[in-house]
């Protein structure tokens, strides 16, 4: 096989390889895409799926303390600095 | 041009008359030598593809090159141009460089410009970041505003509306912008006709091979075709990295809308199809990050392609039925060809001849047929780069650029077309950053 052979024929199985590389590359773009949760369940009013939500519950306080709760923990996205809140002009 | 650059362009020019001069004179007639009915039928097919390669080179570089001898010849007015202009920077969960973004732009050779950072409802810290910069520093001032969660079309309106300047700048959160982009940008605006300009997009994180390629991309790809446009003042896309405005014109055509998936590109083409001439200005540079890895890379050229298409759907009756002044409609006709013709012509054209050529046991063909679409790539690369007086070391990518990336990239964009005809459900899936920048 003479060098011009050799090199086309290099050529041509590379470029065929890219091309089928390409469609699998796509196939795992779209495997990667399907495995994503679905927007719409990823959110319950808002709030992220993911997070877990804990609503504030009184705790059992000793008889004879005069204090309330005190402190309540709250798991979640913690509040971000508040700022003037904008309406989506029409 | 600094002299060492436009030796290569020279060269370019040489190299690209020599590509000219083998696929009139060889190919022909190798073809005409060849027995074979099904490898001579491919060959006219690759002639064909070759002829139609090298008009398409020589056009975009000619009309890129004439708009390049217009931006450095043209005589500066000594009455300044300086405009009040407002920088709209959206921001959705970007903590990771949104205070680096602001600072950059604190820095930019202007007089006086505003900056309004919009936060899309990010679940991050995006919003506590960027209020720590709010202030005034001297010659820009800072305005952080938050926002429930729309979308980037829906951040910019709400920037629009709250403008208090005759211009605009819509860029993305994670860009960073040249020192120099409105000293360069604004003048432009002068004339009364010119609605929007259209910046240079830069790769900044050229860390790997993928990156590296978008690079080149970028220059011998899109802003070649950017600059060939910019010269008959219809550049169909405003990158959405950076667009400078006039206000009232946003306003007059409703500002952006998020029914496609390209707001950018059907934002330019409403300002287009309403009669406003649309120019590019390379010296107004945005530095973005590119996807670093291919499944990433892949998902941004299926959203853009999609995004194009939905573009044009919407502003069919313009492209069909040219309303407008005639560059306009050959930029939008321009459009529709490398959305849909190019990458079909690519990948299914040069499929269709390697096979042949396989089948028939005549793989020499594909030999010359590779050496001259890489001479060609080669010759525009280094017009490009040189043009731009970029880093000479992307062109030699230029080898792996049509067979390799072009070839990856223009499969996802044909499987992204036939999914848009069919109509299927997408999500906007936004890109991971890593704050290189």
């Amino acid at each position: 096989m003479d060098i011009n052979m050799l090199l086309s024929t290099v050529v041509l199985v590379s470029f065929i390889v890219t091309v089928v590389l390409a469609v699998g590359s796509y196939l795992a773009f779209k495997g990667r895409e399907r495995r994503r949760p679905d927007p719409k369940l990823a959110s319950r009013n808002g709030e992220p799926l993911f997070f877990e939500r804990i609503y504030l519950q009184p705790r059992k306080v000793e008889a004879d303390s005069s204090s309330t709760v005190r402190e309540l923990k709250v798991r979640g996205p913690s509040p971000r600095a508040s700022g003037p809140v904008l309406v989506q002009p029409s | 041009m600094r002299p060492r650059y436009l030796y290569f362009v020279i060269a370019a020019a040489v190299l690209l008359l020599g590509a000219a001069l083998a696929v009139m004179v060889l190919l022909p007639r190798t073809h005409l030598e060849v027995a074979n009915q099904p490898l001579h039928f491919a060959i006219i097919v690759v002639t064909g593809f070759l002829i139609i390669t090298l008009v398409r080179y020589f056009i975009l570089l000619w009309l890129g090159y004439l708009h390049h001898v217009e931006s450095k010849t043209s005589v500066d007015n000594d009455e300044r141009f300086e405009p009040l202009v407002t920088i709209l920077v959206p921001a959705y969960n970007e903590e990771a460089v949104i205070q680096g973004a602001i600072r950059s732009l604190l820095e930019l050779d202007y007089p006086a410009y505003d900056v309004l950072v919009i936060d899309d409802g990010s679940t991050d810290a995006t919003y506590a970041r960027a209020a720590e910069l709010e202030g005034y520093y001297g010659r820009a001032t800072v305005r952080v505003v938050s926002k429930s969660n729309g979308g980037k079309a829906s951040a910019l309106n709400t920037g629009i509306a709250l403008a208090r300047t005759p211009f605009v700048l819509c860029m993305d959160g994670d860009s960073r912008l040249s020192t120099g982009t409105l000293r360069h940008a604004m003048p432009h605006f002068r004339d009364s006709r010119v609605g929007a300009v259209a910046g240079n997009v830069k790769v900044t994180n050229r860390r790997n091979l993928w990156t590296c390629l978008q690079a080149l991309e970028y220059i011998e790809g899109l802003n070649m075709a950017r600059r060939a446009q910019g010269f008959v003042r219809a550049v169909n896309i405003v990158p959405g990295p950076i667009g400078i405005f006039r206000r009232d014109t946003l306003a007059s055509v409703g500002g952006y809308d998020s029914d496609t998936y390209a707001e950018d590109a059907d934002l330019t083409l409403k300002l287009l199809t309403d009669g406003w001439h649309i120019v590019y200005e390379d010296q107004a540079i945005a530095y973005t990050e590119a996807p670093e890895n291919l499944l990433d890379l892949l998902k941004q050229r299926y959203r853009w392609t999609r995004g194009i298409l939905q573009a044009l759907k919407k502003h069919s009756d313009s492209l069909f039925r040219p309303r407008t002044r005639f560059a306009t409609w050959v930029s939008l006709q321009a459009m529709l060809f490398e959305a849909i013709a190019w990458p079909l012509m690519n990948v299914i054209g040069n499929m269709f001849f390697s096979i042949t050529a396989l089948i028939v046991g005549a793989p020499i063909y594909v030999m010359y047929w590779w050496l001259l679409l890489t001479w060609l790539d080669v010759a525009a690369a280094l017009h490009t780069v040189a043009m731009e007086e970029e880093d000479l070391r992307l062109v030699p990518l230029a080898v792996l650029y049509r067979f390799f990336f072009v070839t990856t990239v223009d499969v996802a964009k044909l499987f992204a077309t036939v999914e848009e005809l069919l109509n299927v459900k997408m999500g906007w899936g936004k890109l991971e950053r890593a704050g290189r920048i």
